[in-house]
């Protein structure tokens, strides 16, 4: 039984309730709304709450007992675990992954303006392509309000590599692109 | 003017005995005064020479010529109009003397013949009788047997009839596949499952053409607000809209798309696991799309429904698929239609918005936003089956009555061979899943050898459609034994005797002793001549207690059959043929010239034809109506496509013609003047042949050897009728043309989709053409002509400007066209030509059909009661 | 010496074959059981075997650009001869050639490897054509007697028929022939196989009985008929014991792939370049040896009714041309397999025609035709009255003797073909 303070994969803090606490970098928060999305497709794993949700760097706390909900699982395993739960849950929508090891005031956003359909599944199409990226560690995708932003490691990755694949991804993107 | 022998010489019973063998004096003196002069040695016109044709009536070639020249003064088209005419009582002595040596030359040729030649059953038959035998109304079986052959226009002849080793593999591989159908293999029948499925599946081509603006979703008759339609852009990743549910969350499929080469929608989520009867209902309705409104439709829209065999190879689009029905898509309003079909391993079901044009949005700027056109939306599809009112199935009955089925133990069964079992593996991506295996079930016997001789006893008869000796069971039972004795499970070694049965001369042939027909070949002649199939219990149960041939009884049994829905299949099959209608397909129509056509034009214009027919035996209406009538049977396409207002929906229904209308009969029916036509040009020629041939039964002869075809010339410089002009203006043409081209003359009014036209489409030269009916969406590049001369002249004299004066003039010769289609329904029913023996028996039926107001379900009647159907 | 006519009862009897002691594969044995093959082992040629394949395209080919008008060796190369320039001196053009008595525009297609005249008139009954005529007497040396192939959509497009005059349906599929001639059953799927065959011929012997007894009850030309049956029960009986034998052999070993079938049929030309290919597997792994190949053009039928126009002339050029090009690959694939001393093609005879001698008059004298290798002197045009046809059937007569088959006279022939010598 593992102890309520245990460090696994990003952290845990302390928790003075039943389970303990994690935090974990989620992906698929493209837009404000997916926070009630998370909450419903959570719903359908017994044993995991959301505690918090930190948006704009698409990490969030999730409570659950890994004795109980990941009964069997190499501790190194678990969030691997979870990652298959909460994709077979949500329809391969959302997905957890390890933390972003670069501290957030190194991260630098990014905006780029984008045309397409006011299509929340187009929103996500678009959030994915640059979600995938090497150095992407947070997106947000939105056609109604035209614009897709993102937090990237500069040292991986830059603006132009976003551009480029969104316009791979047939995302329309009116400004002229920069090499 | 036109002479006409008295009906009463063609009645031709029994003529008195003083008449015959007298001298060739009265035909000697008839014909020297009114023949030689053109039929000599010298002149011999039309290379017929009478004074050197012996008076050899027992030769086929000279009886043949004979033939010839008496129906050639019979129907008074010699001696020609020109020449001076014989008296009446001259004719009748010589064509009496004529007559009588034909039809003794003949009757004593026929004397002791069969004659209709044994043959086997039509592929029709073959997998009609099979579905029939078994109740196993949709197996397919049809496909995999070699193509029949024709004879006299129809491939119920046995000269049309070869059977090779080819035939006999493939009634081996036939006989099994019907067991393997028809074997019951578990205790209970499969688990009926029932689903709402969309067209627009996870994976598959309609979502993705919905995602590029070729259609869109909608909810409540209004764009799903969670999926706006693609505009300047389309959607991204199919995928990902899956995955949010986009969907599946029930919206309805609105296509602006029709079927073409790139675009096939099916149904994908239901693929069939077990043969069987299946429910279906869908959902439709039509609505007009304005740039991202929902509107009122035009009209009321059609959507095809379609079986669809997945084969594993193939792209979409090139399955083989059968159309099962037109549905009305009635505008903002969802029609529910339902309908109980079989389904095969494999098959799924598509889907047609038919009535659309055919447009691609996907490559438009601004898509479906940018487009106003009409739509056709589906709701769902539901399926439900397999439906089984008893298990096990009538098919395994049929073989194993009810016997019970147990559990194949291998423990219990030491030394045997355990029944086979193939696997079908279900193709692509349905939500319908096999039930759980249940072991090896098969049918148990405790007395093999009783069960089978009792089993055998039931099935024989009942296959070979006649009693059957207790020798010839005892074969079969003999094999059952040896099987049983080498191992098999009681169920293999059954099938060992059943799988031969239905290979047997005694299924695939059907055997008539000569002379009389007793009462179980009438009850095959008359269920294959009306269903197209073999007799079912009533008829089997009349038969067996040799009541079938009573006038009574059997006149009882025609009105039965007739009512049935079975008859369907003898309107098909017959029409097929006889109007040429199996080769509807035969010709694509030039896309420039006649961009309006579409399968579903097409489709409807066979089955225009076809129920026309049916009405005209339902309401026992006569022969004129084969080329003239108040009404036709149409539908909502057709009646478009001939200018015809008021008329809606998909259903074939009785539409009262105006009165100067030329549609109404056969003869303006598009159906066939397509078959008489090829895909860019028609030509009087083989539609005046038609006529002659199918309609009058007066086929003209060949034409004579390296005769060039004329091409007619699209570039619109020349009409055909033009073209034709030698036909009229050399004597050698015009004996034949004379009487050939003017029925095509007349048709020349209508094009190759069977359109009514006064002027001549053409791709050069012409005139803007106006659009007329044609939708709105389709282009017309195709110009306006020369005009249409339809005007003629028969070889009477009597002249018609037009096709409906040409219509009432034929309408006159109702005696002629009620005799044709009496021959030809004989020739169909009987499965042999008629010969000039027949004709008397011939004359009788089309007598006593007159006596009684000329209709075409009396013609049915006087046919199976006259002697040449009950006759071999 | 004249190989016999195909006798019921003579050879060894069925039974007496399975009764005896095991089972062998040895060739000669099973010729003893073929009557009707019996006799070819003797006056088959030595040395590396012959072949045929005979080709029909059915809408015609345009004359004006076929046939040269000078005959003999110097002929200029019309631009249909010009696509098959690489073999000239391996082919023989004919003109002036025709089946006496075929007539009936289309309906001559049943005709062009049996040469029975009228098959537009009622009652027709067609004759064994070339190439079943070629099997029965060599056919048995391969696993396959022949292959009858076409590129057709619907309906029953063949040039094989019975003796009976019954036609013999297609194989339509490359991919299917692929798998039919070249992948290898399991050891239970030939098991099965062997089981399925034995049983077949169980079931065809209680056939034959049952036609028999009935032949006993039924009027004489009620026999005729009866008789047809019976035949084809023998006749697959005897099928299905040769490919028992075949069954326990090993299928040839090929370095290709399965081709895909294209099922757009207006990709008329693709579909039988894709034919030609596993044709010439076929030939090469001695599969077969002779063949028969329809390639119906049905669906560019609306453009031989050209109307004069000169685009659709065009376009029907274009189309005619593609297809001897694929001709053309044809012939330069069976020139590229060597074979003992010499090629493939020097040892398969290629027979190409269609018959209509035009499309537009829909006459059927003066065809087109030409012969490709199969071990003549070629490289000649041997033109013959245009006005009183010389009968192709001479040619088949000539191709029988090249195959070793000396019948004296085959379907309306009246000699071997005046001016083509052996080379």
């Amino acid at each position: 039984m593992l102890s309520a303070t245990l460090m696994l994969d990003g952290g845990s803090l302390c928790a003075d309730e039943a389970a303990p606490t994690f935090k974990h970098r989620v992906t698929g928060l493209f837009s404000p709304d997916r926070e009630q999305d998370l909450r419903g497709v959570l719903e359908q794993l017994p044993g995991i709450t959301l505690q918090s949700l930190d948006y704009a760097h698409a990490e969030a706390v999730f409570q659950y007992d890994p004795a109980v909900v990941f009964k069997g699982t190499k501790p190194e395993d678990i969030a691997k675990r979870f990652d298959e739960k909460i994709r077979a849950a949500s329809s391969n929508t959302f997905g957890i992954q390890p933390l972003y090891l670069v501290p957030h005031d190194q991260l630098k956003s990014v905006e780029i303006a984008v045309v397409g359909l006011d299509c929340k599944a187009c929103s996500l199409a678009a959030y994915e392509t640059v979600a995938k990226i090497e150095g992407v560690t947070q997106a947000t995708a939105s056609f109604r309000e035209g614009k897709v932003t993102a937090l990237i490691d500069p040292a991986r990755t830059n603006q132009a590599a976003l551009e480029k694949a969104l316009k791979k991804k047939q995302v329309s993107i009116p400004s002229t692109s920069k090499p | 003017m036109r002479l006409q022998l008295p009906l009463c010489l063609l009645a031709g019973t029994t003529l008195p005995a003083l008449l015959h063998a007298a001298a060739p004096a009265p035909l000697g003196a008839f014909l020297e005064s009114h023949c030689h002069e053109c039929h000599d040695a010298d002149v011999h016109k039309g290379d017929l020479d009478l004074t050197a044709l012996a008076m050899d009536f027992n030769r086929p070639e000279t009886f043949a010529r004979w033939v010839k020249v008496f129906d050639r003064v019979q129907s008074g088209e010699m001696p020609p109009a020109k020449k001076a005419r014989p008296s009446l009582k001259q004719m009748e002595g010589a064509q009496l003397w004529l007559k009588e040596q034909l039809l003794t030359a003949d009757r004593t040729h026929l004397q002791n013949l069969a004659r209709t030649g044994v043959r086997r059953l039509t592929r029709a038959e073959y997998e009609n009788t099979v579905r029939d035998l078994f109740d196993m109304p949709g197996i397919a079986l049809a496909g995999e047997l070699p193509a029949d052959g024709s004879a006299h226009g129809f491939d119920k002849n046995s000269d049309a009839l070869d059977i090779s080793h080819v035939n006999l593999a493939k009634y081996l591989e036939a006989a099994d596949h019907t067991l393997d159908l028809a074997i019951a293999t578990r205790p209970e029948p499969p688990t009926v499952q029932k689903r709402r499925i969309s067209l627009a599946n996870r994976g598959g081509f309609v979502a993705h053409i919905i995602m590029n603006g070729d259609g869109v979703l909608l909810k409540d008759k209004k764009p799903d607000p969670d999926f706006p339609p693609a505009g300047e852009q389309a959607h991204l990743d199919q995928g990902a809209h899956e995955r949010m549910g986009s969907f599946t969350n029930g919206s309805s499929v609105g296509l602006f798309r029709h079927e073409d080469e790139s675009v096939s929608p099916y149904f994908m989520e239901h693929v069939t696991i077990y043969p069987g009867l299946y429910r279906l209902r869908t959902s439709l309705w039509s609505f007009q799309w304005d740039k991202g409104v929902v509107l009122p439709a035009p009209g009321t829209g059609a959507a095809r429904l379609s079986v669809v065999q997945l084969t594993g190879d193939g792209r979409g689009g090139q399955h083989p698929s059968y159309v099962l029905g037109y549905y009305d898509a009635p505008s903002m309003d969802s029609q529910v239609h339902e309908l109980t079909t079989w389904l095969n391993h494999n098959e799924i079901i598509g889907f047609n918005p038919a009535s659309l044009a055919p447009v691609a949005i996907y490559s438009r700027k601004g898509r479906a936003m940018a487009f106003t056109g009409p739509g056709i939306a589906v709701d769902w599809l539901e399926v439900e089956g397999p439906i089984h009112p008893q298990w096990p199935p009538a098919a395994h009955q049929v073989l194993f009555d009810n016997l019970p089925l147990t559990e194949w133990i291998p423990a219990e069964h030491e030394g045997k061979r355990a029944p086979v079992r193939k696997k079908i593996r279900q193709i692509g991506a349905g939500m319908n899943r096999p039930d759980a295996d249940k072991g090896l079930w098969t049918v148990s016997s405790k007395d093999p050898l009783q069960d089978a001789d009792r089993l055998l006893a039931r099935f024989l008869p009942k296959a070979f459609r006649r009693p059957v000796e207790p020798e010839v069971r005892q074969e079969y039972l003999a094999r059952v034994e040896a099987r049983l004795k080498a191992g098999d499970s009681f169920e293999s070694a059954m099938r060992y005797a059943y799988q031969a049965a239905l290979c047997s001369p005694d299924f695939v042939y059907l055997l008539e002793p000569p002379g009389p027909l007793d009462d179980f070949a009438t009850a095959s002649r008359l269920s294959y001549f009306l269903w197209n199939s073999q007799p079912d219990d009533r008829l089997r149960e009349l038969a067996s207690k040799g009541q079938l041939r009573q006038p009574e009884v059997l006149r009882k049994e025609v009105e039965r059959l007739i009512q049935s829905p079975r008859f369907e299949r003898f309107i098909e099959d017959f029409t097929g043929q006889w109007l040429k209608l199996r080769s509807i397909a035969a010709n694509d129509p030039d896309k420039k010239l006649y961009p309006e056509f579409s399968p579903y034009l097409q489709d409807c214009m066979v089955a225009e034809t076809r129920s026309y027919f049916h009405e005209l035996i339902r309401s026992n209406l006569d022969a004129g109506h084969l080329v003239k009538s108040d009404f036709a049977m149409l539908n909502q396409k057709l009646a478009t496509h001939y200018g015809i207002p008021g008329v809606t929906g998909t259903q074939m229904r009785k539409v009262a013609l105006p009165a100067d209308s030329p549609r109404g009969g056969f003869l303006t029916q598009a159906a066939i003047l397509k078959v008489t036509a090829n895909g860019t040009t028609t030509s009087p020629v083989p539609r005046g042949a038609f006529v002659m041939a199918r309609l009058l039964g007066q086929p003209p002869d060949p034409p004579p050897p390296n005769t060039p075809a004329v091409e007619p010339d699209v570039r619109g410089a020349s009409t055909i009728r033009e073209q034709l002009d030698k036909h009229r203006h050399e004597t050698s043409c015009a004996s034949c043309h004379a009487r050939i081209d003017p029925p095509g003359f007349a048709l020349e009014a209508f094009d190759v989709i069977g359109g009514f036209r006064s002027r001549y489409r053409s791709i050069g030269e012409g005139d803007n053409a106006p659009r007329g009916a044609i939708d709105p969406l389709i282009g017309i590049s195709f110009k306006l002509g020369p005009a249409v001369d339809a005007s003629g002249e028969l070889p009477d004299g009597r002249k018609f400007q037009d096709i409906r004066e040409f219509q009432s003039l034929l309408v006159t010769q109702k005696d002629l066209l009620l005799r044709n289609l009496a021959q030809q329904l004989a020739i169909y029913a009987t499965g042999r030509d008629l010969a000039f023996s027949d004709r008397p028996a011939l004359e009788l039926i089309v007598q006593r059909t007159q006596a009684q107001g000329g209709g075409i379900r009396t013609l049915l009647h006087e046919l199976v009661q006259s002697p040449l159907f009950q006759t071999r | 010496m004249h190989p016999p006519r195909l006798a019921r009862r003579s050879g060894l009897s069925r039974r007496a074959f399975l009764r005896g002691t095991g089972f062998s594969l040895s060739l000669p044995f099973l010729e003893a059981m073929q009557p009707a093959f019996a006799r070819a082992a003797e006056t088959a040629p030595v040395g590396a075997p012959r072949r045929m394949v005979c080709i029909q395209t059915n809408m015609g080919i345009m004359p004006q650009l076929f046939f040269p008008s000078e005959a003999g060796i110097s002929y200029t190369a019309t631009p249909y001869l010009d696509t098959l320039a690489a073999h000239r001196q391996q082919m023989t053009v004919f003109s002036g050639v025709s089946h006496p008595g075929v007539t009936g525009g289309h309906a001559a297609e049943r005709c062009f490897l049996t040469g029975t005249p009228h098959p537009e008139r009622g009652g027709f009954r067609n004759w064994i054509s070339l190439d079943q005529l070629a099997a029965e007497q060599v056919g048995n040396q391969t696993r396959y007697p022949s292959l009858t192939l076409a590129m057709s959509g619907e309906g029953n497009a063949t040039l094989s028929y019975t003796r009976s005059g019954a036609p013999i349906p297609s194989d339509k599929s490359p991919k299917k022939l692929f798998q039919k001639l070249f992948v290898q059953g399991r050891p239970e799927e030939v098991a099965a196989s062997v089981e399925a065959l034995r049983q077949g011929q169980s079931t065809l012997d209680f056939l034959g009985a049952q036609s028999r007894r009935l032949n006993r009850l039924l009027p004489k030309a009620d026999q005729d008929r009866m008789d047809q049956y019976f035949t084809s029960v023998r006749e697959l009986e005897q099928r299905l014991h040769s490919s028992e034998a075949w069954e326990q052999r090993p299928k040839p070993a090929v370095d290709a792939k399965a081709p895909e079938d294209i099922d757009d049929q207006r990709e008329f030309v693709a579909r039988t370049k894709l034919m030609f290919e596993v044709m010439k597997l076929a030939l090469e792994t001695d599969s077969t040896r002779i063949i028969s190949f329809f390639i119906d053009t049905t669906v560019i039928h609306n453009i031989t009714h050209h109307g004069h126009r000169p685009e659709v002339i065009a376009e029907l050029q274009a189309k005619e041309t593609a297809q001897f090009e694929a001709l053309n690959d044809f012939l330069t694939a069976l020139t590229g397999t060597k074979e003992q001393d010499t090629t493939l093609l020097d040892r398969t005879m290629v027979l190409y025609g269609t018959p209509m001698g035009s499309a537009n008059s829909h006459s059927n004298v003066n065809l087109p035709v030409l012969l490709a290798g199969g071990g003549f002197k070629h490289g000649q045009h041997l033109a013959f009255d245009q006005q009183n046809n010389y009968p192709l059937t001479n040619l088949y007569r000539t191709m029988l003797h090249r195959l070793g088959i000396a019948d004296e006279s085959f379907s309306t022939s009246n000699g071997t073909l005046r001016g083509l010598e052996m080379a």
